[in-house]
This record gives C-alpha cells, structure tokens and sequence, in this order.
C-alpha cells in the first residue's frame, strides 16, 4: 500500500507508536522522516497533536508522548457489560462461606513476565510470513488456522504475503515444509509443531534462529525452545487441572473416573493429562480406571468408551476429556447405551455444549482458544517491527460451567447456556474470537512444498 | 483550513479510541456511530486502528482498547517494559481471586487507572481514569497495603477500597498492582498472598531494572 494512502488517523497512529518504552524524546524531523508525509501535512499533523495533548514538547524541537497518550493505559481486558450480558451473580456461590471457603488459584507460570527484546528482527513492512502448519486434522485446528486468517485481513497492509502449510501430522513432511517456506524468502516463521520430541525438527529449527530468522510457536512447540522467540499457547495444565478439579468435588471426592486423552505424543494432552492425573491424586477417593487416547476425534472418543465400556460392563462416575472434540464421542456411546451419561469435562466444540445441555449432563468446560492464531500473527507483527514481546503468550482460558455445577473451588466465568451458540453449526469452535461470526470467512490458501 | 483538517482528524481520532471504554460496540457502525464520526470515513477510520492495534475486538466481537494502545500508553509513562506483562498479570489475578484486578501509576496524590480486569467479586464497582488518596500514601516496594480511593464524576465523589502492592518506582512514578475490595465483604487471605506472589514474580522478571 501507497504510503500516501494513509489517512491522517492512521498517521497520527503511527505517530504515537514510535515512540520508545522509555518516551526518549525524539526530533521532529526525524518522526516526519518516518512518516513519509510532506512537511506542511507533517507539521500540521503535529501542531494538532501538541495542541490536544497528546504530544508534549521537550527541549529544542524534541517531541515526546503526553497526557493523553498516559491516558491509554485505561483499558479494560474485557468489554463492559451489556444490560443483558453474561452477569455472574455474586450472592450465587455455593461453598463461599467460611465453612466452604473456595481455594485460591495461585499457580503462576514466571515466564509469562519475561519479555524478549525483538528489536534486531526490526523490518519495513509489509512482511511475508510463513506458517508451518502441523495439521488441520479437527476442527479446533481449522478454527485456529480461519483466525489466523482473520487476523491478517485485519493487518492486510503490513503483509505482504501469508504462506501456510499443512504438515498432516507428519514430522518428515513439515520438515520439507519449513525448507519450502524459507525458500520463498520469509521473514518470519510462525510454526505449529507436528511432534515436540522429533530432534530434526528440533535442529532445523535451531538452525534457521541462528540464521536469524525469528520463529514463534503456536499451540505447539518443540521440547527445545530456544529457537523461539516466543510461542503462543493457553495453560494446558489450567485446562488439565481445573477439569479434574471440579470432577473430583462434584463427586464430592469418590467415585470412578475414566479419562480421554486427544492426541498420544502431542504436547498439549501431555500436560493436560499430567495435571488431571496430579489432581485426582489429592483425592484419595477418586478411582481413575483408564486412560485412552482418541487422537481429539469424536470417533476416538466413541470407541475408545465402547471398549472401556465391554471391559468395565457398568459406567463410570465422570469421564475427564481433555477436549470436548472426543467428548461428544464419548457421550454419544453413552446415550447410545441408554445407561445415563456421567458427568464429562471438555469443552471447545458448540456441539458438546448443546449435547451436554440438551441432556442435562453435568459439565465443566475450559475452551482452549482457537484465537490464539490470531494472536500469533500480532505478535508476529510486533516482532517484525521490533517491540519487546513476552516470551510466552497465554491466551486467556475461561471456565465454562452449567449453572447450578459451581463447586467450592471451581467458579464460573461464564454460564454454559449463555455461551453456547444454538444457530450456529455443531462443530464451530466457541473459542476462535471475532473470526467465528467473520461474515466474510477468508478462503484457505497454501503453497506448494 | 489545512489545520482545521488535522485538529478534526485528532478529534476523530480521540472519539474512536475512547468509545470503547463507554460502551459494548460489537460492530464498526455501532463505534462510528457513538464516535459521533460519519460512516463515509468511518469504516476506513477504523479498520486503520485495528490494524495498527489500537483497537482490538474481544470473541464477541465487541471492540476494545488494543494492545498498543495499552503499549502507548505505557510508554507514555517511560514504563514500556510493563506493558508486555499487564495482561497476563492481570488475567492471573483476576482468575486467582475473581476481583477486579489492575494496573495503577501513582504521582504525589494521584493515580492513573492502568488496564483492569473485571473480577465478579468487585465487578459492580464503578472504574475511574483517574483517583486521589485520602491521605499521603506510604508504599513500600512489595509490600501490600489497603488504601481508599477517591474519585469524583458528575458532581459526586466516591471511595473505592483496594488492596494494592508496589512493584516499580521511578524518579516521577509508583507503579502499583491491586484489587479493587468487595465492600459488602471481608477482605479474603487469600488476596493479599496473590498480590505478593504477583508482585515478586514481576520484581523478578528484571521489571524494576
């Protein structure tokens, strides 16, 4: 895009972002140089801001950021409620009293406060970025990938080009991929891994960084991370732990639990099993009789229960998924059994919502979030132009729950009949931001290996 | 007229950043709209600060404060080494406690509301930009303390009670971490422990470098 097709909001905005984390004072020829404007619209454009705060001056024709601009840091991470929003009622929770008092979350991952200078990936837009896709084998994946997408309609002007592969879960294949990718000149690589254990990957990746090329992880990232200047996720173990936690206290600490696990070797249900299995271990009443893997399919979750199903010949107390991507697998053989559905864990999917309401089967549900394609391609962008960035990105993970399925410890953020989405398709993914109701979806693109 | 044009384009400019903050937007017309800004250059207006991260949409699409509005702001500040932390710090508090958790900047009586996230224990509290203390505040670095804030709009001033904790000073600045208080409840334990461990994970992050 033609510089001179900015309008004069946009310049003010890349104004006032060109200003350091320090608000060093900086000449006004030099931000009139950066602009790329004419001096009298430069100018012009400075007096106003000067005029209306935002800008203050220094010493010497040196300008720096001024109240106004101070003033951005009023932000809500949230949108404020609508008349009729989602309100949690406070007076509404169980075990809150002195006899219940819920226990404190206080699990804290350091590394979300540790930050990356990225100033030396420093680049003029517009950027080509390269996407190393592991698979777009469920529909968590393809969510993930039409957010991505979404986020660079939003930037289109500083991209150049999106260039997205598709590994199909095969490490041998992505290895080829990512050679492709470099080949056609990217200047950053955002990668999903298709195994975290295989060491080729691992090096060539490793391999590329010390060539200087900036790579970000998104939902999947080698066991080695040093390659990465960051990598974007959601807490896996906040997912695990908090499922589990709530299965144990809404069985009031006994019972028989069976668990699904998504895909064997995929690092995401490593740490998630991890953390439930750690969880279920405080309660000494809590019996986990199995777990199986389901490759996060809705027929790995069908057969996978139709053989613990056979061999335990009764069903269990609640069944811990991972995901509802096999969830509704799971509570499909159980509807089909006509035996009554247990008490499941799993969200992700709008159809396990809807089953799980529909049949009123007690549920706790933490979205792994889809829009954390999104996210990877802003950051992406906040690389490239040279800004600090975390070294790890979490998406925020909500916990979805039933009203009436509070338990002492686990709170609702949101109601699960007010965050399904009844019009739209089963298989949406509740968790992939804006680009779920994107009017206009963006249409897949690739290129060959 | 030249600058006419220029004073209109900051005012345009002004009007769409703080929309959000007054209400839910959930589409471009609906932000131009309460902009006060015409649709002619009103869609254009703000695709470009969504692109450029001023503005951001949440997963109902409703609009919010982008991040490098948040950044800018930060920066504003000379405090650019906190604005990658603010939302994940403030994510964790919010979850670990479920009250409103937040990021403040102190000078002499005054404080700047910083990012917040709404927690349901003190979600009924209503949020100023800005806030005086009663009395001069003795902060000592990580250490947490209860204060009374003040605001005044519309002609009405209000407290409001916070449990906060300093987790960086400057020459000109006291940047704090707090909750805002239930006020129809006792203060939980559980707060102040948070904001402890909050604050020593930042304080050893470098972020007071």
């Amino acid at each position: 895009m033609s510089r001179d097709d900015k309008s004069n909001v946009q310049r003010i905005a890349e104004i006032l972002k060109g200003f350091d984390g320090n608000n060093t004072p900086r000449r006004t020829h030099e931000i009139l140089d950066d602009l790329g404007v004419t001096r009298s619209t430069g100018f012009g454009l400075i007096r106003a801001l000067v005029a209306a705060d935002w800008l203050e001056r220094f010493d010497h024709g040196q300008l720096r950021l001024g109240p106004k601009a101070r003033g951005l840091i009023f932000a809500g991470l949230e949108a404020p409620e609508a008349a009729d929003d989602k309100t949690l009622s406070v007076t509404a929770r169980p075990g809150s009293g002195a006899a219940g008092a819920a226990r404190p979350d206080l699990e804290w991952d350091p590394a979300l406060v540790r930050t990356v200078d990225a100033s030396r990936f420093r680049k003029s837009a517009p950027y080509r970025i390269g996407f190393s896709n592991a698979s777009t084998s469920n529909p968590w994946r393809r969510a993930m990938l039409q957010s991505l997408y979404y986020a660079e309609k939003i930037a289109q002007a500083q991209i150049s080009d999106l260039l997205v592969l598709d590994a199909e879960d095969d490490p041998a294949r992505q290895l080829q991929q990512i050679d492709a990718l470099v080949a056609q000149g990217i200047d950053l690589l955002i990668i999903s891994i298709t195994s975290v254990n295989d060491t080729a990957l691992s090096d060539r990746l490793g391999a590329l960084a010390r060539q200087g090329l900036p790579i970000i992880a998104v939902d999947r990232r080698p066991n080695d991370r040093s390659s990465l200047v960051s990598f974007v996720t959601a807490s896996d173990h906040r997912i695990g732990r908090i499922c589990a936690l709530w299965m144990a206290e809404h069985l009031a600490g006994q019972g028989r639990v069976w668990m699904l696990s998504g895909l064997e070797g995929a690092s995401p249900a490593l740490r998630r099993q991890q953390a439930a299995l750690a969880t279920f271990s405080d309660f000494p009443g809590i019996q986990v009789e199995n777990v199986s893997y389901t490759d996060w399919t809705e027929q790995g979750g069908y057969q996978a229960i139709e053989k613990v199903l056979a061999e335990a010949g009764r069903p269990p107390d609640g069944v811990w998924c991972d995901s509802g991507l096999q969830g509704i697998g799971s509570v499909r053989r159980f509807l089909d059994s006509g035996l009554g559905i247990p008490a499941h864990t799993g969200g992700d999917l709008n159809e396990m919502y809807k089953l799980c309401l529909h049949h009123k089967v007690p549920m706790a549900a933490l979205d792994y979030p889809a829009s954390m394609g999104a996210r990877a391609l802003q950051l992406a962008l906040d690389v490239l132009g040279g800004n600090t960035v975390p070294q790890r990105v979490e998406e925020p993970v909500q916990i979805v729950l039933p009203r009436g399925c509070e338990t002492a410890s686990v709170k609702a953020d949101s109601w699960a009949e007010l965050h399904v989405e009844w019009d739209l398709p089963d298989d949406a993914i509740l968790s992939q931001g804006p680009a779920l109701r994107s009017t206009k979806p963006t249409p897949e693109r690739s290129v060959s290996a | 007229m030249k600058d006419n044009a220029y004073t209109r384009a900051v005012d345009s400019f002004e009007a769409l950043i703080a929309a959000p903050q007054q209400a839910l937007h959930a589409t471009p017309a609906g932000l131009f709209n309460a902009a006060g800004i015409p649709a002619s250059s009103g869609y254009r207006h703000v695709a470009a600060l969504e692109a450029e991260g001023l503005l951001r949409r949440d997963a109902g699409g409703g609009y919010l404060p982008g991040l490098t509005a948040l950044r800018t702001g930060f920066h504003g500040f000379g405090l650019g080494r906190l604005a990658p932390m603010a939302q994940p710090i403030l994510v964790q508090l919010r979850q670990s406690t479920q009250h409103t958790a937040f990021v403040a900047v102190v000078e002499d009586m005054d404080l700047t509301m910083g990012p917040h996230s709404i927690g349901r224990e003190s979600q009924k509290t209503q949020i100023s930009h800005n806030y005086s203390f009663d009395a001069i505040p003795d902060f000592t670095l990580g250490a947490v303390s209860e204060v009374a804030l003040r605001s005044v709009s519309e002609g009405i001033a209000r407290r409001t009670a916070a449990l906060v904790v300093p987790v960086m000073s400057t020459e000109r600045f006291i940047v704090l971490v707090g909750l805002l208080l239930n006020p129809r409840r006792s203060v939980p334990q559980n707060l102040e422990g948070a904001l402890a461990h909050a604050a020593e994970q930042i304080v050893a992050s470098g972020a007071d470098d």
